[in-house]
């Protein structure tokens, strides 16, 4: 009896397995528009946004706590998005250099865990040089940049990082 | 031995399983609750005046007055609660014990954890954790199992900005689930007002003093405030880790749940930043942080909350650490390369912006050093590219994506970045902002005089600021008055605001070098001779400055002087001068002023020794003798509160 249940337990576990679809990436420009991470960290009068004691938006805000009420932007790929727009200058610093503080936060951020980081940095190293070396990588906007670092981190991360 | 029949064994395993169903049952667990006396707990509560207690006026926000601060009606579960304690309460007690369904981060416990954590605490009823249970946003917000420590951040000050004169302060929460990068992930509880885009200086200011914004705490992850304050504006920060039980450091974080995303009023010289997180923090601190100043700077909180002796039996701060900007960390890391690679990156960053990096560091021997001096550029051109005044221009923008392809070329490696090294003192090492004084004075003219002087915030050249290095000076409100039998009372000088920024050059790095500065609005006697005749006096002037910080600095000021006397009101002039340690408790400073009067026909040549000696952090002598055509030494005690 015993066995005929786990048998049938991990049959069943195994089908799951076979049966379920990886995780999709959002495309970012979706969570750009849907989840408003345009504006994370001053608005663009100079004079005051040199301010820092100032709060542009109150409470637990979709991408710094995923607390919001829109089911659309929760989790990880919704924080990587955010975080990637407000530092994709540290992030593409870390990735020439190989490594560094932003880059490790961005893969926390992710979900992505200590053991499957080194590997995902490697790859994503390896990619973006062909980045930067593509038609309009340096004079592209904050968005394009992002979008191009956020792509190569969702690239990099398959098979890894639980993906 | 008893020979157990094979039948009892799995029949004891089954009770067992059914009793611990039964204890682990949240259904039974919710019935048990359900069977809560309401009108009972109101009537204990009643009992123990809950109402009054201070905790329960603190999580609601009521300060010293009538009323709650807190400007959001939905923070309040009674329509009067926002001005009586009973009524919220009783509101209070009803709401987390009547039946409640829907969505779980609606219920009223999870929206107020702190008061249900105190509540239930106060009236011995159970679980008073609940909230950290059964609050999905909750628990996901504050990660309980990996919450570590709760911090409280210094921000140093920023003369880029008058608002930031003072320095800033936020809460950090500790995760222990992200420490391989750093604080980046922690959540930062920030705490300023809501200022619409494209705000007019002029109405920001006028509306940040008179209270025309509303505030609140925001939540974003501290990589927000490292971009801002460590990058862009070169800050450094030191953080008090606070030492907690678990008990307090749940109560606060269910405090600072509830608060996040409510609405205050805003008072940029006293219900700031600083003032709101005291508040918040008085819930388990055991001490008056706030007080009831007129004003409140951040390093007022720091103060309030440190023992007043050194740290070693602190009962609230667990170690501070110090987090450099990332200029320092830039300066140091320049000082960790070879002369060499100095001399090479130096070049490089003078040279033709449309260098191609291969050929500079072609002649470079060694992989390592390639490395290094590419790593240091990266980290360069970032931290111009934060600096307000240097924003990269095209050239520059295109010699660092060369520079990044070329280093794509190499082999990773973090290279030479010192983040660790020579930390500054913590701020709270240093005085007090206000000062008290009395002096004596003996005057060419007057004989013996007795003086007192206050001011209101008192960070002076000859002071022991927050560095303790020599750097300049910020002075608000500093008056002198003197007495002697002919003319009574006189006020002698007045300073409404005394800036001063010296820079001394910190690196060998090429372009660093950045002018010194000053300021002075107030009033001043225009001769020792006279007594009661102050001029209204406006001063500014731009110089050079050189030596160590640390030690001793000499500096050469181009200056002019408008001063409202008869005659002529407007004199150029210069300033040359010295501040210097003498020892740790002793710091000298001399300064010679030249001043053209009447158009360049007449110079007026004033001088000025000044020394301060240090008896304790809170208790200072000054020791002066001027010359503006007659001669008067000063000898002070001053005491800092």
């Amino acid at each position: 009896m015993k066995k005929s249940l786990f048998k049938s337990f991990g049959v069943a576990v195994a089908a799951g397995l076979f049966i379920s679809s990886p995780v999709q990436a959002r495309e970012f420009a979706d969570i750009y528009t849907d989840c408003g991470i345009g504006a994370m960290i001053s608005p663009s009068n100079d004079a005051v946004a040199a301010v820092t004691n100032v709060t542009w938006d109150l409470g637990t805000t979709a991408i710094s706590s995923d607390a919001s009420s829109e089911e659309n932007c929760k989790g990880g790929q919704v924080a990587a998005a955010g975080f990637i727009y407000d530092a994709h200058a540290q992030l593409e610093n870390d990735l020439v250099k190989g490594d560094g503080e932003y880059l490790t936060a961005l893969l926390n951020i992710s979900g992505c865990g200590a053991a499957d980081q080194a590997g995902v940095k490697s790859s994503m190293r390896g990619e973006f040089g062909q980045v930067m070396n593509g038609q309009g990588y340096s004079q592209g906007s904050d968005f394009e940049k992002s979008e191009a670092i956020y792509n190569l981190m969702n690239q990099a991360a398959i098979g890894r990082c639980g993906v | 031995m008893v020979n157990r029949s094979k039948a009892s064994i799995p029949t004891q395993l089954i009770v067992a399983l059914i009793l611990l169903f039964l204890w682990l049952n949240p259904c039974l667990a919710e019935s048990k609750e359900r069977a809560v006396d309401v009108e009972g707990l109101l009537q204990r509560s009643g009992e123990l005046k809950l109402s009054t207690k201070e905790t329960w006026l603190q999580l609601l926000k009521y300060g010293d007055g009538q009323r709650s601060s807190i400007r959001s009606t939905d923070f309040f579960l009674s329509d009067e609660g926002y001005r009586s304690p009973q009524s919220e309460l009783s509101a209070t007690l009803i709401a987390f014990f009547s039946d409640y369904e829907g969505d779980p981060n609606k219920n009223p416990r999870c929206r107020h954890p702190a008061r249900y954590f105190w509540l239930a605490n106060e009236l011995n009823l159970a679980a008073p954790d609940w909230p950290a249970h059964h609050c999905p946003a909750l628990e996901h917000w504050a990660d309980f199992p990996n919450l570590e420590s709760v911090s409280v951040v210094m921000v140093s000050g920023y003369m880029g900005n008058p608002a930031s004169t003072f320095g800033h302060l936020l809460v950090k929460l500790n995760n222990r689930a992200y420490e391989n990068s750093g604080e980046l992930l922690d959540r930062g509880i920030n705490f300023g007002a809501l200022v619409p885009e494209n705000e007019n200086p002029l109405i920001y200011a006028l509306r940040g003093i008179f209270g025309g914004y509303e505030a609140g705490f925001s939540d974003k992850r501290f990589y927000t405030q490292d971009l801002v304050y460590t990058q862009l504006q070169s800050r450094d920060m030191w953080e008090y880790v606070l030492d907690l039980g678990e008990s307090e450091q749940k109560l606060l974080i269910f405090h600072i749940w509830e608060l996040v995303g409510q609405k205050y009023p805003y008072y940029f010289l006293r219900e700031n930043c600083a003032f709101r997180s005291a508040e918040v923090l008085e819930i388990v601190i055991d001490r008056n942080l706030v007080g009831s100043p007129l004003w409140y700077l951040p390093i007022q909180l720091f103060h309030n909350m440190e023992s007043p002796a050194n740290d070693a039996q602190n009962r609230y701060v667990r170690e501070v650490r110090f987090l450099p900007s990332m200029q320092r960390v830039l300066y140091r890391s320049f000082d960790a390369l070879s002369s060499d690679e100095q001399a090479r990156v130096n070049s490089f960053i003078s040279a033709d912006p449309h260098l191609d990096p291969t050929d500079s560091f072609r002649k470079v021997g060694s992989q390592q050093s390639k490395i290094n001096m590419a790593n240091f550029l990266l980290d360069y051109y970032q931290y111009k590219a934060g600096d307000n005044q240097a924003i990269l221009d095209n050239s520059a923008a295109t010699q660092l994506s060369a520079l990044k392809r070329y280093r794509l070329t190499l082999p990773a490696d973090t290279g030479v970045q010192q983040k660790d090294g020579d930390e500054l003192p913590r701020p709270s090492l240093g005085t007090k902002p206000s000062k008290l004084g009395y002096t004596a004075i003996v005057n060419d003219e007057r004989d013996y005089l007795h003086g007192i002087e206050y001011s209101a915030v008192y960070f002076d050249r000859l002071g022991t600021n927050s560095t303790g290095n020599i750097d300049g000076e910020i002075v608000l409100f500093d008056l002198k008055a003197a007495y002697d039998d002919v003319e009574q009372w006189a006020i002698t000088d007045f300073d409404l605001l005394r800036v001063e920024n010296l820079s001394v050059r910190q690196t060998g790095l090429t372009g660093e070098k950045k002018l010194s500065w000053r300021f002075k609005l107030g009033a001043e006697r225009s001769s020792l001779a006279c007594f009661s005749c102050l001029k209204p006096r406006l001063l500014g002037g731009v110089g050079t400055a050189f030596g160590r910080a640390d030690k001793a600095v000499f500096y050469g000021i181009l200056q002019a002087r408008a001063l409202w006397d008869v005659g002529s009101t407007l004199h150029p002039g210069f300033n040359l001068g010295a501040i210097w340690d003498v020892a740790p408790a002793i710091r000298m400073a001399f300064d010679m002023n030249s001043w053209s009067l009447e158009g360049f026909d007449q110079f007026l040549t004033t001088w000025e020794l000044q020394g301060r000696f240090s008896i304790n952090r809170s208790t200072q002598l000054r020791f002066g003798v001027m010359q503006i055509e007659d001669k008067e030494a000063r000898l002070s005690i001053y005491k800092f509160f």
